[in-house]
């Protein structure tokens, strides 16, 4: 606009000045800008009729995963000397390759297409807007126009593969699976003895049982091994999240704990337990139980969407919906705890909840703003620290295992000391004296 | 786009040169050579102006260009050299936007891909050199028959009247109104 502007005043000053003048030689120099300023009026674009299509490779991508968008245009108006197609791309996105424009002519009619690569961390991006900028060759007039195509691209959490987890939930379910069910039946690990019964295979015998009693044989019980229900719960309210910045970026403590739930949520769909999450701050964000490769899906899509809230009511724990998960089942809380969710956690173990608690730790994380050395920062982490040890103790004390998490080390190797079950847990170390 | 930044630093030179020139080769004038320095010192301060890619060092050219050959045409300097240097002026202010405006988007990456030997084939490198083509052949014609017409308007000799000289003015005036319309028009 301003290059049109000043065009046209050069233009009408020489030829105001040569009338004024009557200098014929004045109007003669405004002759070159003048037919300029002419030509780019007779070729100035008319309104432009584009109908503009944009496709991802995958609307779903997994976390550090690049997604390929391609924008397909088609002009349906007139010839478009030039044309200039910009994707407005979420924030939160990079472009990772390529260019999210292209500049181009379009015949009436013609086609045009391109595409580029994008990246982002965890959560939902919708695509909106494309602007369209169509301009005759020499740049004066121009239209400028928002086209709106909508378009969706999800990028899930980042996944924490762990290996088979050890639970023991009072109450497993009737299928065939990983957890030890406390019922005698078929199985591996060693539960009992008891009387033989017609039908029990010999090598079930236990001979050195039957050798103490004359007139009675004993057979070797063994622990049956279920599936069973798990309900995640992940911590989403505001006041229990911590931001860290790190070189201008800020590391959230949530993020870490949201990593953790798509961890534990898959390695337990993989056992082919029955899994449900339940995501508690913002309000109660229910993903209902379910098993399978769906029901992960659900979970990560969930997780994905997962944001902290500062919700009055879901300020505590006391809303906890307990009733989403079925009786005397497995629960796997998410959370850097505060010290009035004990009650509710107790209660939970009270009413018979197998309660696992995975706490990413606030302290060390927090720790990571503070220079250490200073006296006052010093005793005030080393207060903190024990502060929350005893926390940890008096859940502890009440049955409920908790796995104190700090961010730095990997969530793996912190569960398999904790969760993980020994592949041959009947084999012992025997020494042998010589 | 070398063909265009060459295009650019030539016609922002010839523009200087035919100022300086018309204005040192008038006897009349007894400080031409001041004038003469200074169209060159300006062409100059363009030249930095496009080498680090600022937009105003061009308004300011065709400005300053286009005012000194108005003050030149009544100054009596030949006015050959005043409507070659107008008409250079021009193209040096087109292609000064022209060339920054590719460079800021495609080109960026073309002249990043060129060092690493990249096929010169791929959508990119087509359009800007189909843009550029284009952009090209339209101010060669536009500048090309500028020129002329400027000459034939010089030559011509007219004899108007007072009155339409008015009406001229009026429809000049109109005109400009109407533009101011438009472009108030396109700011919204």
């Amino acid at each position: 606009m301003r290059r049109l502007l000043l065009l046209s005043l050069l233009v009408y000053g020489l030829i105001i000045a040569g009338l004024a003048t009557l200098d014929g030689r004045v109007v003669a120099l405004a002759m070159p800008l003048a037919l300029y300023l002419v030509a780019a009026f007779v070729y100035s674009p008319e309104k432009p009729r584009l109908v503009i299509t944009r496709t991802m490779s995958t609307p779903i991508v997994q976390h550090a995963t690049p997604a390929v968008v391609t924008v397909n245009i088609h002009n349906q108006g007139g010839r478009l000397e030039e044309a200039l197609i910009e994707d407005v791309i979420p924030p939160g996105l990079t472009v990772t390759g390529g260019e999210p424009w292209l500049q181009t002519s379009l015949a009436a009619g013609g086609t045009a297409a391109f595409s580029y690569t994008v990246q982002g961390k965890r959560g939902n991006y919708p695509f909106r807007y494309l602007q369209a900028t169509v301009n005759e060759h020499l740049g004066l007039f121009r239209y400028r126009g928002w086209v709106e195509v909508e378009s969706n691209l999800m990028v899930l959490p980042e996944l924490l593969r762990l290996e088979h987890l050890d639970i023991r939930p009072l109450r497993t379910r009737g299928y065939a699976g990983p957890i030890p069910s406390r019922v005698a039946g078929s199985g591996i690990n060693f539960f009992g003895v008891r009387e033989y019964q017609l039908g029990d295979p010999l090598r079930w015998i236990n001979w050195r049982a039957s050798a103490r009693h004359q007139h009675a044989l004993f057979t070797n019980e063994f622990e049956m091994e279920r599936i069973a229900d798990v309900g995640l719960i992940l911590d989403a309210r505001q006041n229990n999240n911590v931001l860290v910045s790190r070189s201008g970026e800020y590391d959230s403590l949530f993020e870490h704990a949201i990593s953790a739930t798509a961890g534990l949520a898959e390695a337990f769909i993989n056992d082919g337990n029955r899994v449900g999450l339940l995501i508690y701050g913002r309000g109660l964000e229910m993903t209902y139980p379910g098993y399978g490769k769906v029901q992960r899906e659900r979970i990560m899509q969930a997780l994905a969407h997962a944001r902290t809230g500062d919700s009055q009511v879901f300020e505590s724990f006391d809303y906890l919906p307990v009733r989403f998960f079925p009786a005397k089942s497995q629960i796997v809380l998410i959370s850097p705890l505060r010290e009035e969710d004990l009650a509710i956690l107790t209660r939970l173990r009270a009413r018979g909840y197998q309660v696992l608690v995975v706490s990413p730790d606030p302290v060390t994380f927090e720790a990571q703003k503070y220079t250490p050395g200073t006296t006052a920062i010093d005793f005030a982490m080393r207060i903190t620290r024990v502060e929350r040890e005893l926390m940890l103790r008096r859940l502890r004390r009440v049955g409920i295992q908790v796995i104190n998490w700090q961010v730095d080390q990997p969530f793996a190797n912190v569960i398999r000391r904790s969760l993980v079950r020994p592949l041959t847990p009947n084999l012992r170390i025997v020494r042998i004296e010589r | 786009m070398n063909l265009s930044t060459r295009l650019l630093t030539g016609s922002t030179l010839l523009a200087a040169a035919a100022l300086a020139l018309g204005y040192g080769l008038n006897g009349e004038l007894s400080n031409g050579l001041q004038f003469a320095l200074f169209f060159v010192a300006l062409g100059l301060l363009w030249l930095v102006g496009q080498r680090y890619a600022i937009r105003a060092s061009a308004t300011l050219g065709l400005l300053g260009f286009t005012v000194g050959a108005l003050l030149g045409a009544w100054f009596g300097v030949e006015s050959g050299w005043l409507l070659i240097g107008v008409t250079a002026a021009l193209v040096a202010w087109d292609l000064h936007y022209f060339v920054q405006h590719i460079r800021e988007g495609e080109n960026a990456d073309v002249e990043a891909q060129a060092d690493e030997d990249v096929q010169t084939d791929t959508p990119p490198y087509q359009n800007a050199r189909v843009l550029e083509r284009a952009h090209l052949q339209r101010l060669g014609i536009v500048s090309g028959l500028g020129l002329p017409l400027g000459v034939l308007a010089m030559t011509v000799q007219l004899t108007l009247r007072f009155s339409v000289v008015l009406g001229l003015g009026l429809i000049a005036i109109f005109g400009l109104s109407r533009l101011v319309r438009y472009l108030r028009q396109e700011g919204d």
